[in-house]
């Protein structure tokens, strides 16, 4: 195993909602090797996106709890405060590519300046270095770089979600989150979009938190695989080991349910829906919909190590049991 | 061969946009489809964005009025059919794409079920009930009377989904469209979905027009495949046969540009179509393809290559194979 | 259902709903009340009827003054008597005497006074002699003045005088009493006082006070004591009175003053409440229900219909809109069997209507495109259903807010037509109430309990609607509310 770029433990987010508290990130543990990238994938409303959101601390005016151990390259983030996390941390280190960004460019600013803005305001850059810097960026990310003078109607939706990257990347963070980078594009674009990403990971030796609810797509770039279940990650390992002998019972029925272009298999799939955020159940989350479910599951199991990088939260792993 | 229900003959569909006060721009969103849809069979429609499959989708419906063409349903000609289509509406019914839009969050479950019951003239509360929890039944909610008082939001997307497919069952459809009905549901969810499909499909023997980008999941819920691209049918056969042997270049690029879940997927740069997808309002002269085509030569920038069947049942538009 | 509640939780979270909450039900409390102890017709029974505002001193302040004033202001008293004290008949002709007492306490003097004989029977041709007397603190007895009362000739005996109207006598402006007013002065103090020098003072000042010297000058104080006026009456023995009434004027009066007709201001403030929020409420409702119908209407079919009914919302809603209030009521009213209030009513509507239609349309004109109107559309429905039953329930909410929104403008815009002399003048409304405040010169003149309480009130009210809209805006845009 390689060296760990980004070591999350114990990471709690909690939101304050007049519904009750919103338990969207419960108690998270995993690492992100340098190089390498983790794909942290689960069904919607599984906490993934608030999870990202978490480390680069962009928290909203309701957060009720928000703790836990966040370390980038050995430095504990959260001791540092917000404001020289936003000078410092925040896109110059770790950088975002937000689900949905390509439709939330600024309408009214060229998009060639929606890049180099982040120079500009961080390292202070003048206007032309900044543009300069920007058109650079366009190349690498495989845009002309005559279109820094358009506007983002000016461009197609592959072109755009290409911007949105172009300005996650204008800083050289070590680490970029990607959010269902390429949920809203046909299929060719985004292959063309993963293609990009992959040679940008080469390029940059950059580390990657790939979130996406579609399996197959994260097995395209991802070295590591994180599944995530009401709020907590139940499976977390190389996607080799992950993905073709999975271990936690939901994971094995999540990836059992991909329907396969190649192989001929049948598509399984899990009845019943997964609990909500808001006063999760007691014990195992899953334990309602598990085939395996004894009555241990009534207790809630920690994160067993099944080899020093495959983990499992499950009493099948771990415990009296194993 | 079981009975056709619906036929499509050269269906042309174009929209026109006034550009200022003399210029109107013509989309010609479907431009020369035939298609016969049988009993019993599924016909997958899959395409990229603007390739027109949901336009062509609700034109056979007459939801949308097509510019020429002949639509035939159970023998008889409505194309310009001349008075209340009520009858037909009964018959051939549609399942949306986002199931949360396509229900009234206003309206409760009883409420969007009993409506259809109610338009068509159906009074007596108990065989309204007695209707709806039958199609609750079919669609696998249990137990139906829970839900009928629940409003969609406080559904999951599958369970939005079945209210959605309970509704267009109700009036005892023959014909069906399914436009892009699994798109914003989960993954984990999608087949049990798909399953719930063929089913319906086998017990009522409905002929389906199934509307997908995702051609994973053809193999699973068709028979029959047709690829959409730029307006016009580009190739058409039976579905394992055309993903086994994709003729068209365009079939083939996009058979590969689909991940199937591998880990070794990763290290693979996959082959893409270079470009974006056609505007709909220029088309490319000739094949509509060639400009992104890497096997393009001379008579395709200038002709428009005809749909002919090169194999047993299976048909493609390219020049490669006349 | 979960969604309803939600609805109220977020609504009741904030203080400024809890706000306008609170006043809207004060409002609906006192309207309450008002309904059900005044007359319906009090507009006209009561309020425009003088004979009830008759005794009221005319524009004093509250009786709450005093502590703001600094002394204790002579209070408004009435004091009646209906049998005399003293009857003295020789052979069929009577003499009777009738007193009336009266405290001054306080050190003002009383603003009037007003005799009044109510039911006069005479049952002799020559009628009743009346000598009216007044005596002050120290026992001198001042005679004011004396009339009398015949029946007509060829009246049938016994003969009701003083019936459809009483007696009236204005004490303290009669003229006829400054001669004997001006002879007990200079005798009594030995002053050289003439008409004028009495007529300068003030009848009231002479009556109930008494001369001072102060730095060389005469100065007129309060005489507090006891007084008495005597009335003396000669007439057949078999003669009769009712009910004599001495009324002396207060400085002040009720919880909010008079007005110039005397009328009190309180009573009629309160009978505004119903008032004004039966205005508010009937305007925004009618003016919503057409404003909301047209626009799905023209948001939804499109086309003809939606350029013609968008063409004339633009008309109106660019009219000048108090200007052609004005005139629409002006024009209105010139029937004069049309009753004014809903003449200003149906005008208020008749311009308010096009604002929420052009919101509404382009609301319908998304909420078009959602996909279970297509949905609606593939089972079968018809437009009629889809308007009211898919695109309406979706846009209530918002509705209800514009209502209530819409509501404090009403009530001002009614204030302001009756303000401007075209309101109802037999309703007691706020604005009807400034109105004849600023036509009398309340402003000139200083009396501001008539002019600042019913400006108030209008605040107040607009002020509740207004509240209760703040309150409802995160319900209705989602994006307001908070996570």
């Amino acid at each position: 195993m390689s060296e760990k770029l980004l070591e999350v433990n114990n990471l709690y987010l909690y939101y304050r909602t007049y519904k009750g508290i919103v338990q969207a990130v419960d108690g998270v543990s995993f690492w992100v090797p340098k190089g390498k990238a983790m794909g942290l994938v689960g069904e919607s409303g599984c906490g993934k996106s608030s999870a990202a959101n978490a480390i680069i601390r962009l928290l909203p005016s309701n957060t009720h709890r928000y703790e836990g151990s966040i370390k980038l390259d050995g430095r504990e983030l959260m001791k540092i405060p917000d404001e020289e996390f936003r000078r410092k941390i925040r896109w110059r280190e770790i950088a975002m590519v937000f689900q949905g960004a390509m439709n939330s460019l600024n309408p009214v600013i060229k998009v060639g300046f929606q890049v180099a803005e982040p120079l500009i305001v961080h390292l202070g850059m003048n206007k032309k270095e900044a543009l300069e810097r920007a058109r650079e960026m366009f190349i690498k990310v495989g845009l002309s770089p005559a279109f820094i003078d358009r506007y983002p109607h000016e461009l197609s939706g592959g072109m755009r979600q290409r911007v949105v990257i172009a300005m996650a990347m204008v800083m050289n963070p070590k680490l970029l989150i990607l959010d269902e980078p390429t949920s809203a594009l046909d299929v060719s674009i985004q292959a063309q979009i993963m293609n990009l990403l992959k040679e940008l990971k080469k390029e940059y030796n950059l580390s990657m938190i790939f979130i996406t609810h579609d399996i197959a797509l994260a097995s395209d770039i991802s070295d590591y695989l994180a599944v995530m279940y009401a709020g907590q990650i139940v499976e977390l390992g190389p996607i080799d080991k992950v993905l073709v002998d999975p271990l936690h019972p939901y994971s094995q029925k999540l990836i059992a349910s991909i329907p396969r272009l190649r192989v001929d298999r049948e598509p399984e799939f899990l009845p019943g829906v997964p609990p909500g955020l808001i006063n999760p159940p007691k014990g195992c989350r899953f334990a309602n919909r598990c085939p395996y479910r004894m009555e241990m599951c009534e207790k809630e199991p920690p994160l067993f190590d099944v080899t020093p990088d495959h983990h499992v939260k499950c009493w099948l792993h771990g415990g009296e049991h194993s | 061969m079981s009975k056709v229900i619906m036929k499509l003959e050269d269906i042309r569909t174009y929209y026109y946009l006034r550009k200022g006060l003399f210029k109107t721009l013509v989309v010609k969103a479907v431009d020369g489809v035939s298609l016969e849809f049988r009993a019993g069979e599924t016909t997958a429609i899959v395409g990229e964005s603007g390739c027109g499959k949901s336009t062509l989708g609700r034109t056979s419906l007459k939801l949308i009025e097509p510019t020429s063409g002949k639509i035939i349903f159970e023998g008889k000609d409505i194309t310009h059919y001349k008075g209340d289509l009520k009858w037909f509406r009964k018959k051939a019914q549609i399942i949306f794409q986002d199931p949360f839009q396509a229900l009234n969050p206003y309206h409760s479950i009883y409420r969007i079920l009993s409506e259809p019951l109610e338009i068509f003239g159906e009074r007596k509360r108990e065989v309204i009930e007695e209707k709806i929890v039958n199609a609750l039944e079919e669609v696998k909610m249990h137990p139906p009377e829970e839900f009928l008082t629940k409003y969609p939001h406080m559904l999951s997307g599958g369970q939005r989904q079945r209210i959605c497919i309970a509704r267009a069952l109700l009036l005892g459809p023959i014909y069906l469209v399914a436009d892009e009905p699994v798109s914003m549901i989960d993954a984990s969810s999608r087949a049990e979905i798909l399953t719930l499909f063929r089913n319906i499909q086998k017990s009522r023997d409905l002929a389906i027009m199934y509307i997908t980008h995702d051609i994973a999941t053809t193999k699973y819920f068709s028979d029959w495949i047709a690829i959409m691209y730029a307006g016009k049918i580009i190739e058409y056969g039976p579905t394992r046969e055309v993903l086994r042997n994709p003729l068209h270049p365009y079939t083939k690029a996009l058979i590969e540009a689909v991940p199937d879940p591998d880990p070794e997927n990763r290290f693979k740069i996959r082959p893409v179509i270079p470009g974006e997808p056609p505007n709909p309002i220029n088309p490319p002269p000739g094949c509509r393809f060639h400009v992104r085509c890497p096997k393009r030569f001379d008579p395709c920038d200038k002709k428009e290559p005809p749909l002919k069947e090169v194999k047993k049942d299976h048909y493609v538009a390219c020049f490669l194979f006349t | 259902m979960s969604e309803e509640r939600g609805w109220w939780k977020i609504f009741i979270s904030s203080y400024v709903s809890k706000a306008g909450l609170a006043l809207l039900i004060f409002m609906v409390i006192v309207s309450i009340y008002v309904l059900f102890t005044y007359p319906l017709d009090y507009g006209i029974r009561v309020w425009s009827n003088p004979r009830v505002w008759a005794d009221n001193p005319k524009t004093v302040p509250p009786v709450w003054v005093d502590y703001f004033v600094g002394r204790d202001l002579v209070t408004h008293q009435i004091v009646s008597t209906k049998s005399p004290v003293k009857t003295v008949s020789i052979k069929g002709v009577a003499y009777r005497v009738y007193r009336v007492k009266y405290s001054l306490t306080e050190e003002g003097f009383p603003t009037y006074v007003l005799l009044k004989i109510y039911n006069l029977t005479m049952y002799s041709r020559h009628g009743a002699y009346f000598i009216i007397n007044f005596t002050r603190p120290n026992g001198d007895e001042i005679n004011l003045l004396s009339f009398y009362e015949s029946p007509p000739p060829g009246a049938k005996l016994p003969y009701l005088a003083y019936a459809d109207r009483e007696k009236i006598v204005f004490l303290s402006k009669e003229k006829s009493i400054v001669f004997n007013l001006l002879n007990y002065v200079n005798s009594k103090y030995d002053l050289n006082y003439n008409t004028t020098d009495i007529e300068k003072l003030g009848y009231e000042t002479i009556l109930f006070g008494k001369p001072v010297v102060e730095n060389g000058n005469i100065k007129w104080v309060p005489y507090n004591g006891e007084y008495k006026v005597t009335v003396y009456m000669h007439g057949d023995k078999k003669d009769s009175i009712k009910l004599i009434k001495v009324v002396f004027g207060g400085e002040t009066y009720g919880l909010l003053g008079t007005d110039a007709s005397g009328r009190d201001i309180a009573q009629g403030l309160l009978f505004g409440f119903p008032v004004a929020l039966a205005i508010g409420f009937f305007t925004s409702v009618v003016t919503t229900a057409i404003g909301a119908s047209l626009g799905i209407v023209s948001g939804y079919k499109g086309g003809r219909t939606d350029e013609i009914i968008q063409r004339i919302s633009d008309i109106v809603y660019n009219f000048p809109y108090l200007p052609m209030i004005i005139l629409l009521v002006f024009i209105v009213s010139r029937n004069p069997n049309f009753p004014r209030l809903l003449a200003i009513l149906g005008a208020i509507i008749a311009l308010g209507w096009p604002g929420l239609t052009i919101l509404i349309r382009s609301m319908v004109l998304s909420l078009r495109q959602a996909q279970f109107v297509e949905a609606a559309k593939a089972i079968g429905a018809r437009d009629f259903r889809i308007m009211f039953k898919h695109i309406f329930p979706n846009l209530a909410p918002f509705i209800f807010a514009q209502m209530i929104f819409f509501t404090p403008g009403a009530i001002l815009a009614e204030a302001a037509l009756s303000f401007l002399g075209l309101g109802d003048p037999n309703i007691p409304t706020w604005g009807q109430i400034i109105e004849e405040s600023f036509y009398a010169g309340a402003v000139l003149n200083g009396w501001w309990w008539w002019v600042l309480p019913p400006g108030l009130l209008i605040m107040l009210a607009a002020i509740t609607f207004v509240f209760i809209a703040l309150g409802l805006e995160p319900v209705v845009n989602p994006r307001l509310q908070e996570r």
